[in-house]
């Protein structure tokens, strides 16, 4: 197809069966003897086509080959000039620095950084756990009002954990989670207010631990004066629950193991949170009862006997 | 003079990942000295590092190929470089040619693309107009009408010198397509199929262009005949 800007010219059909016939006998002169019409037509235009040959040309130079092979080797220089400066020879030395370099420095910032952001993660975690524990207090504060006030506390229970044997009233089977857990049934917390959000993953932890009640005792808010009310989970507890022995090794901080017994939150009854490097006031070990010292074999029997005595579980 | 083995392939060879057939292969000119040697094994030698192959090959097209651009570009000084840009061309692609063909449609067909490139990057217009249809109406007239208007002019005025200050005229003046196909056919004696398959076109467009050119020469030509005779008068 020729272009539509191109010069139109065409050759008639006789024209072209001649060109075509010449074309396809090589060029090969083919005039017949009889003079017919289409021997004249080849022949006229083998003539024409002929006068081709009358083109000038000039011979080329001698010097063509080797100026063309100058012109390769030097088009050969610069592509290996190309070459060298995009992969010099000691780029896969470089690239090995480079990758050492890159991981000593990413090692040295996660070794710093590490650190850090473990540090702003705790502290965001006792923060939450604060505010969480605050939110109870006024819950509990709720509560009592609505309870001429009264402490939420449940006879039958039915804490978080399936006690095996509730017969036996020991640490294993002793679940204290229920008496928060009537506020969340009762519409006063929401569930994650009654939990620290630093062990809410942790199998065992349950709720916060909460003031034990003395049997045969009112139960009410007003009766305490400024005592603990609620806490960080009791690590003891938990440690039997985690299938240790239940009595305290020497070695074994008494804190809460929320925060990585750091210390612990504690809500007080006049609703102020306090954090505690440990968990003593007075002396006394809010995480067991009465008269159980650190490090020694805990009853087993959890219960708490005096109405002063400060004893948290969960 | 021995053959060379792998591990003295040309550098540049080399460079552009040639790489020889098998362990055992090596392309030796000397191995093929007394007989004609193909282009394709010069290719071959030239793949497997034989510095001698290439320059057998350039001085071996040197004059025909030339001749072709000189004709397709009207000027011996742009064939020189197009010459070289073909050649370079061929040398960088050496690796991806394919010995099982014929190198020459190859070549030329390099050759047209950087005569092409050539055009276009100079920009090259017809002066010459070519635009009086043939073929059709009252002014129709054949091949025969031309040559025997041409051929044979009173008192053979028209030297060789003219004729070919002439040709070159009306060659130069055909469009750079219908140049291309002329010279292909007429001076290289490629048929119909091989241009099809070099410049990628149809056949039947082979055929139309080709006849267009002749016809395009023919009417330059006797243009050219009666303008000559007219200044001779």
């Amino acid at each position: 197809m020729i272009p539509n800007n191109e010069p139109h010219a065409s050759l008639s059909a006789e024209d072209q069966r001649a060109v075509d016939a010449l074309l396809e006998a090589g060029l090969v002169d083919q005039i017949d003897t009889n003079e017919s019409a289409e021997s004249k037509r080849k022949s006229a235009a083998l003539r024409l086509l002929k006068k081709l040959e009358s083109y000038p040309v000039e011979q080329p130079d001698t010097l063509l080959v080797d100026s063309t092979l100058a012109r390769i080797a030097r088009e050969e220089r610069a592509i290996r000039a190309r070459m060298e400066i995009h992969t010099p020879s000691w780029t896969k030395r470089t690239q090995w620095a480079d990758f050492g370099a890159v991981a000593a420095v990413a090692l040295i910032a996660i070794g710093v950084g590490w650190p850090i952001a473990q540090r702003m993660r705790s502290a965001a975690l006792e923060q939450n756990c604060a505010n969480n524990l605050r939110t109870l207090g006024a819950s509990i504060a709720a509560y009592s009002g609505d309870h001429r006030g009264n402490l939420p506390a449940t006879a039958s229970l039915g804490g978080l954990f399936e006690s095996p044997d509730t017969s036996k009233m020991d640490w294993n089977n002793y679940d204290h989670s229920g008496h928060l857990l009537l506020l969340e049934r009762n519409g006063y917390a929401k569930h994650d207010s009654i939990h620290c959000p630093a062990c809410a993953t942790r199998p065992g932890c349950g709720t916060f631990a909460f003031r034990m009640p003395v049997a045969n005792t009112p139960f009410k808010l007003n009766a305490m004066g400024r005592t603990p009310l609620a806490a960080d989970a009791n690590p003891v507890i938990l440690r039997i629950r985690m299938g240790h022995k239940a009595n305290i090794p020497p070695s074994t901080s008494p804190c809460s193991m929320n925060h990585q017994q750091r210390g612990q939150n504690v809500l007080f009854t006049d609703l102020s949170i306090v954090w505690l490097p440990r968990p003593h006031i007075n002396g006394d070990n809010i995480y067991l009862p009465n008269g159980v010292k650190d490090s020694e074999s805990i009853p087993l029997a959890p219960q708490a006997t005096l109405n002063n005595d400060i004893f948290l579980a969960q | 003079m021995t053959a060379f083995p792998h591990d003295s392939l040309h550098p540049f060879a080399a460079l552009h990942g040639v790489k020889p057939v098998s362990n055992d292969t090596t392309i030796s000119i000397v191995e093929l000295e007394g007989e004609e040697i193909s282009d394709e094994n010069l290719m071959i030698a030239h793949q497997a590092g034989d510095e001698r192959a290439f320059p057998m090959l350039l001085e071996r097209y040197r004059s025909d190929l030339h001749r072709y651009l000189q004709r397709f570009l009207g000027s011996a000084s742009a064939a020189d470089d197009v010459f070289q840009e073909t050649f370079l061309q061929i040398h960088l692609s050496a690796a991806s040619f394919d010995v099982t063909r014929k190198l020459r449609p190859w070549l030329y067909t390099i050759a047209s693309n950087k005569a092409r490139d050539w055009y276009r990057h100079h920009k090259r217009r017809a002066t010459l107009s070519l635009d009086k249809p043939m073929g059709h109406g009252e002014t129709e007239f054949t091949l025969l009408d031309v040559v025997a208007s041409t051929d044979s002019q009173p008192g053979d005025a028209m030297s060789s010198l003219e004729e070919s200050t002439r040709v070159k005229r009306v060659v130069d003046a055909l469009p750079e397509l219908h140049r291309e196909i002329l010279l292909m056919a007429y001076f290289q004696r490629f048929s119909y199929q091989h241009i099809s398959d070099m410049l990628g076109i149809p056949l039947g467009t082979v055929k139309s262009r080709l006849h267009s050119a002749v016809a395009l020469f023919a009417d330059g030509w006797a243009q050219t005949t009666h303008e000559t005779l007219k200044d001779h008068s």
